[in-house]
Order: structure tokens, then sequence, then C-alpha cells
């Protein structure tokens, strides 16, 4: 059976401070609580029965806010453990167990310096670096009130410093090479990866050579998009890999040569319409260090959005990196999937600047799957799961891709830090057939149900975060 | 002095050449300078529709939150309804069946009052 002993921390307690009250305490689980907190009757039982699995050294809950006099205003639904999003913000709230060993075990090499959110941080970063499991109880089991700094990340600036510096020794722990900065103005944190800019970055851009008309202006989409890159991204080191369907004007190809050069490699086309082929035999004439699938109806936004992207696909573990999309119109096209009774993208329609419930918009983060309009991967990643799907020549190839990537294991990430235009189905045929849908969830079904990155307390089958009505 | 008015009438007539090109080009298309004039057009009116854009992409952004807020506050106008509203006849019938005095009823009414103010905070 777990013990388990509340300790009530001040936000000037020390790590020697809190090694005395671990030690005085004979407890297995230790649950670390603000005194502006209120914690559900339940807590105690459900932390429990998620340490009654010996794998787990660290669990969190979902929250509640309240105003000044206790009434409910919204809750704060977190995503099952997502490391990610832990170095770029503290997302996992008030509330935090913790198995009293494993924190012992490390207590004392935590920095003297350390006080609240930081030591908090650093706590929970470092029992992730052992290996054990960081549960996720989705029960509303911590209320806050509005006026709590810590609702709506309104931290400190100097507790951010010191919170950053948490996240740049631990990316020294771990082996990742970034820099941490804070993200103005979200009071979030970003890890600039720092990448090797000689490797190769393959861009596979699948396209007809289609023309069509955007802020008021003809474009032919894959030239456009290849002279915006050449202009725009900071990575100058690329293989323009353009898969041409055999109809694409020769005028695109002429075109093309004059920007790319010996940079250009050409894939004629002869197939009927299948993206998913298209991206294949893109890969098979790719040769860089990196690919960077890309649809041709695009336009650079952010510069360093090949850095941001690449130096998140060369990481182990990494499966799919995904960027933020924004319509002709400003308008948030893709910043992640959701998959709950569908697949969706979150927020899609709001408005490009839109932070998200906190915050989460605007940090790079787990998703369970992205869009394949712009995925970076590693060419062993994407060979690993067969590359993608033959079954879905138009549409959820995406989908089918980066499920099977979770599949062995792989985590998707998306970045809001890699910024391009995207416009959407300017370019093909958008509707979905039966049999791809159909297909689809014969396959992943259960996959499609269970969204670790969603929460079950929000309504299934909505493009954004909506609380469960009452069932 | 031959040579000398030779060359000024070449000149006049170089001049009536030059001021009939800047005619023509008048009228059949733009010169150089309006050409350059009208990239610049061009460039300042896809700026513009660009704003355009994003204006009506804030707009439409706004129509999209606002549709969800109403399609929630709708389902749980459903579910208060069908919960809550359609059962206080039900309600109401029971406490009717139920021979008590009057001054035994009241405080069960109240209760249910007071749980109905609950709901519609």
């Amino acid at each position: 059976m777990t013990t388990i002993d509340v300790l009530i921390i001040e936000d000037a307690l020390t790590p020697q401070e809190f090694e005395q009250a671990l030690r005085s305490t004979v407890a297995d689980v230790v649950v670390i609580a603000d005194r502006r907190s209120t914690i559900d009757a339940r807590a105690l039982d459900l932390f429990a029965k998620a340490f009654s699995d010996e794998a787990v050294i660290a669990a969190y809950c979902d929250e509640s806010v309240t105003d000044s006099r206790g009434r409910h205003l919204w809750s704060s639904f977190k995503p099952d453990w997502s490391p990610e999003r832990l170095r770029s913000q503290w997302y996992v709230g008030d509330l935090l167990a913790l198995r009293r060993d494993a924190a012992l075990a490390m207590i004392a090499a935590v920095p003297a310096t350390r006080r609240g959110l930081a030591l908090r941080w650093e706590l929970l970063l470092r029992l992730s670096e052992t290996g054990g499991a960081v549960a996720h109880i989705p029960e509303t089991l911590v209320s806050r009130t509005e006026s709590d700094p810590a609702v709506l990340n309104r931290y400190h600036s100097t507790d951010l410093l010191e919170c950053a510096s948490v996240v740049q020794e631990h990316c020294g722990r771990v082996g990742i090479l970034a820099q941490v900065e804070i993200a103005e103005p979200n009071n979030a944190l970003h890890l600039r990866r720092t990448v090797d800019t000689s490797m190769l970055v393959s861009l596979i851009i699948p396209t007809r050579g289609s023309s069509g008309l955007v802020w008021g202006q003809a474009r032919t989409f894959v030239i456009d998009l290849i002279s915006s890159i050449i202009e725009l991204a900071t990575w100058t080191n690329l293989e323009f890999v353009v898969v041409a369907d055999v109809d694409t004007p020769p005028l695109v190809r002429r075109a093309l040569t004059r920007l790319c050069g010996d940079r250009l490699v050409w894939v004629a086309y002869d197939q009927p319409f299948n993206f998913s082929d298209k991206i294949n035999q893109g890969r098979a004439a790719a040769s860089g260090d990196c690919l960077l699938l890309l649809n041709d109806d695009m336009q650079v936004i952010s510069p360093g959005f090949i850095e941001e992207l690449v130096g998140l696909a060369m990481e182990p573990g990494v499966g799919a990196v995904g960027a933020k999309l924004l319509l002709a119109d400003g308008r948030l096209q893709h910043i992640g999937h959701r998959y709950a009774d569908g697949t969706f993208h979150v927020f899609a329609g709001y408005d490009g600047d839109y932070a998200g419930p906190d915050g989460m918009l605007t940090v790079t983060r787990e998703c369970i799957g992205v869009t394949a309009a712009c995925i970076a991967i590693q060419p062993s990643v994407y060979d690993s799961v067969g590359g993608m799907s033959l079954d879905f020549p138009n549409n959820f190839n995406d989908v089918d891709f980066v499920l099977g990537l979770r599949d062995i294991g792989l985590r998707n990430l998306v970045s809001p830090h890699a910024t391009l235009f995207h416009f959407e189905s300017v370019t093909r045929d958008a509707s979905v057939t039966n049999v791809e849908s159909d297909l689809l969830f014969s396959r992943w079904g259960s996959h499609l149900a269970t969204d670790p990155y969603s929460n079950p307390n929000l309504e299934p089958g909505r493009i954004e975060w909506i609380e469960r009505g009452v069932r | 002095m031959a040579s000398n008015e030779s060359s000024a009438q070449n000149e006049s007539e170089i001049e009536l050449l030059r001021l009939e090109v800047e005619h023509l080009r008048g009228l059949v298309g733009p010169s150089e300078k309006s050409y350059e004039q009208l990239a610049l057009d061009a460039l300042g009116a896809r700026d513009a529709a660009m704003r355009a854009e994003f204006d009506a992409g804030r707009a439409r952004a706004r129509v999209v939150e606002l549709e969800n807020e109403v399609r929630r506050w709708q389902r749980d106008f459903v579910w208060f309804r069908n919960g809550i509203i359609r059962r206080i006849p039900l309600a109401r019938s029971v406490l009717r069946r139920i021979s008590l005095p009057k001054t035994y009823l009241r405080p069960i009414v109240v209760r249910s009052r007071s749980l109905l103010a609950v709901f519609k905070r």
C-alpha cells in the first residue's frame, strides 16, 4: 500500500529545507502543494493509485481556476507527459506528487539558489532524466484563484530567468545542444537548437506547377515557394527535390532551374495522382541528411524555420516535426493535430496569434500528429515506417504516417517558432472519400480515440479545447 | 557655313523626333519611368490586399471563436433544459402527491429553489 504525505511549500523554500522536509516523513510519496491551492478530497486516493505502478516517479493532475469567491471559472486540462513542452513551459501546475526515494536521491544535486517554481521545475526535470514514468491524472484535483500569478503563466521575469537556467542545465545533462531564451510576450521558453548548418537538407516538394490568385496576385505556387525559401531562409545548404506531374508546364521547370541551379533534383511523376507515392519517390531521389516535406502552396514567414524544424527532427526519439501554418488571411491552418472522434487541426480558423489554453500554441510541444504539408524528419526514421502508405492517395496519408511513427515509440512535435503561409487546398481537391476514412479507422481505430496530448475531459469531435458537458 | 546649317537642322529634327517619341510613348504605353511607378503601385496594391485579407481574417477568426462559444452554450442549455427544467413538473407532481401540511413542505420547496439558484449561477 502506498503512503502519501502532503508538503505545503513556500516560494522561498530552499533545496536544503525541502530535503529536510522529505526526510521528516516516511511516506512513499510526497505531494507538493502551494498554500494558495485548494486540494480535492479525492486527490490522495488517486495519486496513491497512480503510484501503485512502481515505474511512476512523479504525477500531476488537471486544475480548476476559481474567482475570489470560490466560483469555478475554467479548468486547465493538461496533456499526458510532454517532456518537450516542459522544457518550454511549466505546464504541470501546482499539485505535483513525487516518489520520495527518487526525490531524495537527487535533491543534493539541486543548486542551493533554486526557489519556488525553479525548484519544482528542476526537481521534475531531474526525475524525468532518470527514465521513470511521469503520470497524468485527468481529474481536476486542485483549484487556484484567478489572482494567483501562476495562473496564465504570469511569472516574474527574474523567476523566469532562473527557470531558463534550470532548463539550460537540463539540456546540458541530456545532451540537447540548445540556447534557452525567454519567448516574449507569453512567458514561455524557447530552446533554440544548435544545428550543424553544413548539413544538407532535402526539401521534397510535390507539384503540378499550378497557379492561383493569392492576395490579389497571380502566383505559380512552386516557383513562389522556392523563391521565398531562397530569399528568406537562413539555411542555405539545400537540395530542392521537386516531384512534378508530367503535365507541369515546361516554363515552371525552366524557372526552377534558373532559381535553384544544380540544387534542383527534378523527379518526373507520370502516374495517376497519389500524394504518398509522390513523396516516396521524392524521398528515393533525396540525398540530404534531413528531409523536409513541403506542399507547393506555401510561403516562408520565419526565416529560421529550417533550423527550428531540423534541430528538433535530428534529436533521438523524435518522429515528425511540424510547423505553424497560417492561411492567406493570417488565421491558423495548422499547429498540430488532435484525434478525438475524428481527426482535427487544433484551433484551425482561430487568429494566427491565438495563444490557446494555457499558452499551449506558443510553445514547442508534443502532439499526436502533424500535417504532411510541412514535416521535417530524418531519412532513417522516414524509412523505418516504410514511408507513406500508398493506400491513402489523397487524404489521411499524414495521419497514417504519424501514427506509424508513434507506434514505433517516437514522439511527434510541432513548433510555433517555424511559421509559414499555407494556401490550403488552393491547389488540390480536399474532399474526403469514405474508402480512405474507413481504412484509416480500421487501421488505427484505438489510436484515434485516445489522444494523449488532448484530455478525456475535453469535448471530442472538436477542433478546440472545450470542457465536456455533464454526462 | 553650310555644315553649321545642316547640323542645326539635324538637331532640330532630333528634337522633333524626341518629342514625337515622348508623344507616342504617352499614347501607346508606359515609359520606363511609369513602368517603375506601375510596379511600385502593384506592390502597394498587393500589400493593401494583404492587409485587407488579414483584417478580414481577424474578423473571421472572431466569428469562429464566437460560433464555438454559441455551440457550447447551446449544449449547456440543452443539458439544463433536459436535465433540470423538464424535471421540475415531475418534481412538483411528486410534491403535490405528498399529503403533508404546508408547514412541512416549505423547507423542501425552499431547498429546491436554492438548488435552482445554484444552477442558474
